[in-house]
């Protein structure tokens, strides 16, 4: 029995000493994220009568806090613009991981008052890329809203604006918003 | 010393029906030849009691594994004069009458409560406590098999649970979770990753043969963390002297998800002294989505398989233990509650239920948690003499939490949390007793963990990675006098915390912190006859502060909001101050305990909303800062009982607690609101075929919790709810063998409500009907 308690106790010291050994903390190794987004850039590309692309761009920017810089962009009312988003990530532009889930993510277009905004639409059925038609002559507030997981086919994921998007289930991935002024 | 000469007698109850009773049969006269079954059952769950010895003028026998002992060569018509004892019982002494062999079915009333001890470590180190404590165990306990811990326990008065969706919860003893209650799983400190709010603990309920929930602080005896209470969680002893393979299978069935959980236990004892004994065990869940009375909630399936074995051996003077478990499950965590940012948020609350009806499935999918739990332990006792003995034991426990979120870039399959814990221990306690008198324990314990994360998920991790190093050394004593009990302790502890992460800005951030403590405790416990039990204990306890805690740096996706840490927390430290009064009417049909409470905290941590939002390109977000301050939580529990007759028995039971920040004269997030639940129960003991059937009807009724700061939460308290439970239920004796069988309807009503301790009140209601059926078949 002695020979019993020495052997199980020997078992019991290889056992502790073996774990002991390994009782730090690994040194943490620096963040590869590149999955958050920290910048936004959204770009209003002027169309002529026939639909074409003019040289006339105005560029929004959104830093790592949702910060619009210019706050207020000034673009021309009852006219037509090619908006495009560009997402990034440590600089990186990142659209392709949202074409590539291109049947989960969708953006929403809110204009705050609703008359700022004629009319959009999806040239992409995502939102990077569309047309949209700046309407009214009093300063709006345009927030976009990308949605990340939602049923796509679901009526309420229909219109560019479609006030029960939450319907159609997913959640928010983006949220920003900046202030647009028709001219003339 | 009684402790010792206790487990001496207990140890020779278990050799001296071996030595005698395969001579009993054959030794007697064939004048008096029938062979009368004596059956021995809990009187309050009127389980079979097992191992208890009898004795008559001319033979001494043990109950079976059905409770069942059988008296040889007895005369009809006769007297027969029973001793009958059992540990944790008490003895019974009387004379019965033997008719023609009749079955004859005696009840065995537990011992008082506060002189029962709860085992703690295997079977040898057992602890008393002067505080409140309840124990589930046998029949109590199989009728909640197939849940998680938290809710089985939550079968106690004073024990709720705060629950992320239906799969997971954690046990809330007094109002206190998390790191503020410690949880003892077979002996073992259950350290996993506890300082998640929506981590439960890593056990498997299906290995659990009795559940104890002491409603005091303990830390004098374990150290810190067991600030508000302790849930002792134990297997069955191990069988030693039990010859063959004995064992219970389960099967259980639940409606609402489509569960299925079924689990074996074999177990048996070894050698040629029988003083080796062996178990194996396994248990296998599997369910989907579970369902609202309106909708189902996607994505709520869970998967769990869990094993354990334990091996051990004593004889006279030792014992030794070894015990290996391991618990895995996948839970799928509800899609709804996957939101982005507040605008999110606010659009689920406004709705009340989700946006969609939901459907049944048994697939997970991302947002889900991988959790596996290992635990390996080897424990030994020694009787050094008739004053001395001692216990030791070395633990190792393994925890991995994988938690994957639904992410773009086909990262979904990459887990956004990835943990890994070793945690290991080593205990040596020393036991004294003196005579009938005086007992005594001084130890030490001494624990290191490290977590790390692992590293290229592309997120941040949510804590560093850190290790500690832990060491208490304590010392209690007991006065065992005629009616009353005294018992003090004193301790130390020391936390060595080292800590290092890399944030957001990929600033390295952490450091290294030294945490230490005195606890004291005192109590009392005075018994003037077997009508009152009043007892009283005030114990300081504490914890240092978690790495989430101290560290926090960012969005909590699951919580939608933004959390920070303050590595300048001082530890908590506490002084509750438990009673209880308890009385039992002489008849004995009438039985009340009132445990009532006072708990003081010098710097509660919690979290403390900022009431500003952090702004991102997701959108906004709320700031929350871990904060202290000093609390005072008071509250009471109450359980009733009262026999109508043997076959109508109706219990209460009820709890009410009372939490305020006093240094800002606030009330506390996240306290359990008042409640009730009282039942009455229709029993027939004493049928031979089938054996005892039941059938009981429960109420529950929970109130609104009114006291809580309305900046403090994005959504006021649901309102109160009331549920009907029904159960029903029979024993059926198969030769040495027990089947049972029970049905019961959670939710009979299936009533729509929403508790305040689920975190997805938010998004979604809490459980509709659900039906369920266990079969456990014990051999």
């Amino acid at each position: 029995m002695k020979n019993n308690i020495i052997k199980i106790g020997t078992a019991i010291a290889l056992l502790a000493v073996i774990t002991f050994a390994s009782c730090k903390k690994n040194d943490p190794k620096p963040n590869n994220q590149n999955e958050e987004y920290d910048a936004i850039k959204i770009s209003f590309i002027k169309l002529d009568t026939n639909g074409s692309e003019t040289t006339d761009t105005t560029t929004v920017g959104f830093n790592a806090s949702g910060v619009a810089s210019p706050s207020n962009l000034d673009l021309e009312s009852h006219q037509q613009y090619r908006m495009l988003i560009n997402l990034f990530a440590s600089g990186e532009n990142i659209n392709q991981e949202i074409i590539d889930d291109a049947a989960e993510h969708k953006f929403f277009f809110f204009a705050n008052p609703s008359t700022g905004v004629g009319s959009y639409v999806y040239n992409d059925g995502i939102g990077l890329d569309g047309k949209i038609e700046i309407d009214g002559h009093t300063t709006f507030n345009l927030q976009v809203l990308l949605r990340h997981g939602l049923d796509k086919t679901h009526p309420d994921a229909q219109a560019y604006n479609s006030p029960n998007y939450q319907n159609a289930g997913g959640n928010n991935d983006l949220n920003v918003n900046f202030n647009i002024t028709p001219g003339h | 010393m009684l402790r010792i000469s206790s487990k001496h007698i207990s140890f020779a109850v278990m050799l001296l029906p071996l030595c005698f009773t395969p001579n009993t049969g054959n030794a007697q006269k064939v004048k008096c030849s029938l062979a009368v079954p004596l059956v021995l059952r809990d009187k309050n769950t009127q389980e079979p009691l097992i191992a208890a010895e009898v004795r008559t003028d001319r033979q001494v026998i043990q109950s079976d594994e059905s409770g069942v002992a059988i008296l040889n060569g007895m005369c009809p018509q006769s007297n027969a004069h029973l001793h009958i004892t059992l540990e944790g019982y008490k003895a019974i002494d009387e004379t019965i009458v033997i008719s023609n062999g009749d079955t004859v079915y005696l009840n065995m009333s537990p011992a008082a409560k506060d002189l029962k001890e709860v085992q703690v470590v295997g079977h040898k180190m057992e602890v008393a406590t002067q505080n409140a404590q309840s124990t589930l165990s046998g029949t109590e306990l199989r009728r909640l098999k197939g849940n998680n811990i938290a809710a089985m326990a939550s079968s106690v008065a004073g024990v709720t649970m705060l629950q992320t969706g239906a799969s997971i919860a954690k046990p809330v003893i007094n109002g206190m979770s998390g790191n503020r209650i410690l949880i003892l799983n077979n002996g073992v400190r259950q350290e996993g990753q506890q300082w998640g709010a929506e981590h439960a603990p890593e056990i498997d309920g299906m290995n659990a043969g009795s559940i104890t929930v002491v409603k005091g602080a303990e830390a004098v005896r374990y150290g810190r963390d067991a600030i508000g209470g302790v849930l002792v969680v134990n297997p069955e002893p191990l069988p030693y002297h039990f010859p063959g393979i004995h064992g219970t299978a389960n099967l259980i069935g639940v409606s609402n998800g489509q569960r299925g959980t079924s689990g074996l236990m074999l177990n048996g004892a070894l050698g040629n002294s029988q003083n080796w004994a062996w178990r194996l065990q396994s248990s296998v869940s599997q369910g989907g989505n579970y369902k609202t009375p309106d909708y189902y909630l996607d994505n709520t399936g869970t998967k769990e398989l869990n094993y354990s074995a334990a091996l051990g051996y004593s004889v006279h003077k030792w014992s030794m233990e070894g015990y290996y478990s391991h618990y895995r499950s996948e839970i799928g965590i509800f899609k709804g509650s996957h939101i982005g940012d507040t605008t999110d948020l606010k659009a689920r609350i406004a709705n009340g239920r989700p946006f969609d009806d939901g459907s049944f499935y048994y697939t997970i999918d991302a947002p889900r948690q991988i959790v596996q739990h290992d635990l390996a332990k080897l424990k030994a006792h020694y009787h050094l003499n008739e004053q001395w003995s001692m216990d030791a034991q070395y633990s190792l426990q393994y925890d991995r939490r994988q938690e994957y979120d639904i992410r773009r870039g086909g990262r979904t399959g990459i887990p956004s949390v990835d943990l890994q814990l070793y945690y290991q221990e080593l205990n040596l306690d020393a036991a004294y007793t003196n005579g009938k008198k005086w007992r005594g324990n001084v130890g030490l314990n001494g624990s290191m963990a490290v977590n790390n994360n692992q590293p290229d998920l592309y997120t941040v991790p949510l804590i560093p990675n850190y290790d500690t190093r832990n060491l208490g050394a304590y010392a209690l004593a007991r006065y065992l006098g005629e009616s009353f009990t005294l018992e003090g302790g004193l301790r130390y502890d020391y936390q060595l915390l080292n800590a290092a992460g890399y944030d957001a800005s990929n600033h390295l951030y952490g450091g290294t912190h030294n945490y230490q403590n005195i606890s004291a405790s005192i109590g009392a416990s005075y018994i003037p006859d077997n009508r009152w039990r009043l007892s009283t204990n005030a114990a300081t306890a504490w914890r240092p502060p978690t790495v989430n805690e101290l560290y926090s740096t960012g969005l909590h996706h699951g919580a939608a909001q933004y959390e920070l840490g303050d590595s300048s927390l001082r530890a908590e430290q506490s002084v509750k101050w438990m009673n209880t009064i308890a009385f039992q009417n002489t008849r004995k049909n009438f039985s009340v305990e009132l445990d009532a409470y006072v708990h003081y905290f010098d710097n509660y941590i919690y979290l403390n909303p900022s009431l500003t939002y952090f702004q991102s390109l997701r959108g906004a977000f709320p700031v929350f800062n871990y904060k202290s301050t000093n609390a005072l939580f008071t509250g009471l529990d109450l359980t009733a009982k009262y026999d109508f007759s043997t076959q109508w028995i109706y219990s209460l039971k009820g709890s009410t607690i009372r939490a305020r920040d006093i240094s800002n004269d606030q009330y506390l997030p996240f306290i359990p609101s008042d409640r009730i639940t009282h039942s009455i129960r229709y029993v027939i003991p004493h049928m031979s075929k089938p054996g005892p059937v039941y059938a009981e009807l429960e109420h529950v009724a929970v109130a609104r919790q009114t006291r809580y700061e309305a900046n403090s939460d994005y959504e006021a308290p649901p309102k109160g709810y009331q549920l009907i439970n029904l159960r029903a239920g029979l024993e059926w004796p198969v030769g040495k063998q027990t089947l049972s069988v029970d049905v019961s309807v959670n939710n009979l009503t299936n009533q729509l409500y929403k508790d305040y301790m689920n975190r997805f009140r938010y998004y979604a209601h809490d459980l509709g009907r659900s039906v369920e059926l266990r079969v456990a078949y014990k051999f």
